[in-house]
């Protein structure tokens, strides 16, 4: 393997040590709040969770103080709304999602249409001046990539989401993020931590031989790349990704064999790589395992050959987190293949676990003081450009600096 | 009541003045918040017993909430007890998980960082992938330890003000010839994660008014009698910052037919049968025969009952205003027989009902606290040293002085 330092292809990231305050400081958070959770586009969900005219999903977002309401409209047209009612700001639907074609709130009656016209207002005579057609709900913009549902809070987003996915929402492009998303098992934990803290643990490879020493002792390292070398990085405006080393001499135990037999894991190895559109392992190398994307602010999807699995950082409070994380699948065709399926999903929970001890433990002393900053090496080149990403929407050493 | 009894602590004390006491700093955030920066950042901590740590590699691991951090206390090979923030240099992982241990070398879970028992980086994986990196500069926090009477402490100003013994003062002075070694080698414990502010908690131990009524279970006439119905002290010493008070213990308790035998084989919480000459001169200063026990109070949240061959210590830790870790833990010597283990497990149980009935109060009282339908507490005489612990946490915290200032 070539040691390659990914932070000379990056200069102006820098190698200094990177401050800790905004993984603690309530001031950091309201900035991030205001500055980046209601200017950028957040995925909120997947096309498949709203086949069919009147299914809708809710999505409450503390961080940005609203919930808001997802629908496919009768036109096929997906949509989202704030989910708050136009008589006395009741938040609308209450539950996680469903299926109707009359969104009616429970305090005085009113009701939506799919479209978010208000249709009906019970003893409207009694109302002064009523314009129907000026109360429906708020919409938000919302827009599908690849089968992802986005939402932006801005009254007008800067760009389109095409626009701010640019070339590594390009690159997953052909990727058959539909035909994996069939059957899909999805985990939500609140933790005490950061979601920068959370966000981190998923943006670097130096962690896996200690950390996952037990789940996954030797997937993805060998003798040749003991530290999980990652041997591509991207960076793309507030957007990156790594391309993640796989030891192709990896063992399997007995019942991963059989497992392997049915159907694509976390660490299966006998990947068909011409199948993978350009943009998935770029360089084609036979050591890849998979590609994690992350896309600023808050949503990774990390790519294998024949299943993904996404992971989002809804932040609640400075010191905790939201944490959703699925692992997809397509359709299994035979119990062999739901047996397989199993199995990774399994082996992914008992990964998810190992990270996520680590979490609440470094959030619960991070504040001591013990130390301000953190210290990078060449392969947390992706931790330190989150950092960099998320100052450079929030702007609070810039200010600080302006200020003096 | 005897007059013996019926001193009038106050009249000492004038500058505690004796109207109510405000309630606020019991409940109020904003006076946690200072209890934080300007009490348990800046004063020496009890965080542990020598005796925990036996050999070269023993730790112990030591979580501070209100100081938002962990402390990991080691012996070196060298023989040598010393602290640090338990976060790792790298990504400020919390290094060690566990309460306690032996080992040669601390690894951080994360990314195998490792230091040496000296606190010293001694290993970082993959290194030649950091930048211009020193390893010795990036060692364990320290944080300032001294050892007294085999009691550790720590404080998280690097370079305190004022020496461990300086800062003990009076409490050192007193207790010096306390046989803390001996009476150390067997130690019960218990920790409860308590809902109640941690002055509620330690409040509950610096008095004895309650004694005959939420103890007359567990200890119906043993701190009481005929002649001291109430348990008035007889001794009490208000300092700077730490205080001290005598126990009235009633020469004429009753024990029951299950501790008379204990008693033959030990000292008890309960135990009347002991030679005053043994005790140091800083302990019982009075040398009443109706002593029961000395109460020191370490500030700001340790505190040490010793009696007459056997000791104990609280500890109230901060989590938030209304919660609060509590460790206690009762001390004896090494048992030499069946029927000395006999008499401390007798101690020890007894101790536990008492505390049970203490620790009663302790949430129910939290949770009417903040309801405004009172204000302020009404302290008696007996209750001085309550008024002290509030009135040396204010001199701290400034609250009110910072308030008036601002009038």
């Amino acid at each position: 393997m070539t040691n390659t330092t990914w932070h000379a292809q990056y200069p102006e990231l820098g190698t200094q040590p990177i401050p800790i305050e905004p993984y603690i400081s309530q001031e950091y958070f309201e900035l991030e709040r205001e500055r980046i959770f209601r200017r950028a586009w957040l995925h909120v969900g997947r096309e498949e969770q709203l086949t069919k005219a009147g299914d809708y999903l809710v999505r409450d977002l503390p961080m940005a103080r609203t919930s808001v309401l997802i629908v496919r409209g009768k036109d096929g047209k997906i949509r989202a709304f704030h989910n708050v009612c136009s008589h006395r700001s009741n938040k609308l639907m209450w539950s996680k999602g469903g299926s109707c074609h009359v969104f009616s709130c429970k305090f005085h009656g009113w009701a939506y249409n799919t479209e978010g016209n208000l249709t009906f207002v019970p003893d409207e005579d009694g109302f002064f001046n009523l314009k129907k057609n000026e109360l429906g709900l708020t919409p938000v913009a919302c827009d599908v990539w690849e089968g992802f549902i986005f939402i932006n809070l801005a009254a007008k987003p800067q760009q389109t989401l095409q626009e701010y996915l640019v070339e590594l929402g390009q690159s997953l492009v052909g990727y058959p993020f539909h035909d994996l998303s069939q059957t899909r098992f999805v985990w939500r934990t609140e933790i005490n931590a950061n979601w920068k803290v959370a966000q981190d643990a998923f943006q670097e490879a130096y962690h896996l031989a200690f950390l996952h020493k037990q789940s996954l002792p030797d997937s993805f390292s060998s003798k040749e790349n003991p530290f999980c070398h990652s041997f591509a990085y991207k960076i793309s405006g507030s957007h990156r990704r790594m391309s993640i080393y796989g030891n192709p001499e990896h063992k399997p135990t007995p019942i991963e064999i059989l497992a392997q037999r049915a159907g694509s894991s976390i660490v299966k190895r006998d990947s068909a790589v011409s199948e993978l559109p350009p943009g998935v392992n770029p360089e084609r190398s036979r050591y890849w395992s998979s590609d994690i994307v992350t896309f600023f602010p808050n949503f990774s999807v990390i790519v294998f050959d024949g299943t993904y699995i996404f992971h989002q950082f809804w932040p609640l409070a400075v010191d905790r987190t939201l944490w959703e994380v699925g692992t997809c699948f397509p359709k299994a065709q035979n119990a062999w293949q739901r047996f397989s399926q199993e199995y990774s999903k399994v082996l992914t929970r008992d990964v998810l676990l190992e990270d996520g001890s680590t979490l609440e433990m470094t959030q619960s002393v991070l504040a001591s003081g013990a130390k301000t900053h953190y210290v990078l090496q060449d392969q947390e080149l992706l931790v330190r450009h989150a950092a960099k990403a998320v100052e450079d929407w929030v702007g609070f050493y810039r200010q600080h600096e302006a200020q003096h | 009541m005897s007059a013996d009894f019926n001193q009038r602590w106050h009249a000492s004390y004038p500058e505690l003045g004796t109207d109510p006491v405000p309630i606020e700093p019991l409940i109020s955030p904003a006076y946690f918040a200072l209890e934080r920066d300007r009490i348990f950042r800046r004063v020496w901590l009890q965080v542990g017993r020598i005796e925990q740590l036996p050999e070269g590699g023993s730790y112990f691991v030591k979580d501070i909430p209100i100081c938002q951090t962990s402390i990991v206390v080691v012996r070196g090979k060298d023989g040598q007890v010393r602290a640090f923030h338990n976060v790792c240099s790298h990504r400020s992982n919390k290094l060690l998980w566990g309460r306690r241990g032996s080992c040669q070398v601390m690894t951080c879970k994360f990314h195998g960082w490792s230091y040496g028992l000296d606190g010293k980086l001694s290993f970082v994986p993959d290194e030649e992938n950091f930048f211009h990196f020193d390893k010795g500069r990036h060692g364990l926090t320290p944080v300032a330890t001294e050892i007294w009477n085999g009691f550790i402490f720590i404080h998280l100003n690097p370079h305190p003000q004022e020496t461990l013994r300086e800062y003990l003062a009076e409490v050192a002075d007193g207790l010096t010839g306390y046989p803390f070694a001996q009476l150390s080698t067997t130690r019960f414990s218990w920790r409860i994660d308590l809902r109640a502010n941690w002055k509620i908690a330690q409040d509950a131990f610096q008095e004895s008014y309650h004694l005959p009524f939420m103890h007359k279970q567990s200890l119906p006439d043993s701190y009481t009698s005929p002649k001291n119905p109430f348990c008035h002290y007889f001794g009490v010493k208000l300092w700077t910052h730490h205080r001290r008070s005598s126990s009235y213990g009633n020469p004429d308790h009753c024990p029951s037919p299950l501790e008379i035998v204990a008693q033959r084989f030990g000292s008890s919480v309960v135990n009347r049968t002991f030679a005053m000459e043994d005790l140091p001169p800083g302990v019982n200063p009075e040398r009443r025969r109706e002593w029961a026990l000395d109460t020191f109070m370490v500030f700001p949240n340790f505190n040490i009952f010793v009696l007459n061959g056997t000791y104990l210590t609280h500890q109230f830790w901060p989590i938030a205003p209304d919660r609060t870790l509590w460790e206690v833990s009762t001390y004896f010597p090494a048992a030499q027989t069946a029927g000395q283990r006999f008499s401390q497990e007798y101690g020890k149980v007894l101790l536990r009902d008492v505390l049970l009935e203490d620790a009663s109060t302790l949430e129910a009282t939290q949770s009417v606290l903040a309801s405004g339908a009172k204000t302020h507490y009404v302290l008696q005489e007996q209750e001085i040293l309550v008024r002290h612990a509030h009135k040396v946490v204010e001199d701290w915290v400034g609250f009110y002085r910072e308030r008036e200032n601002r009038q």
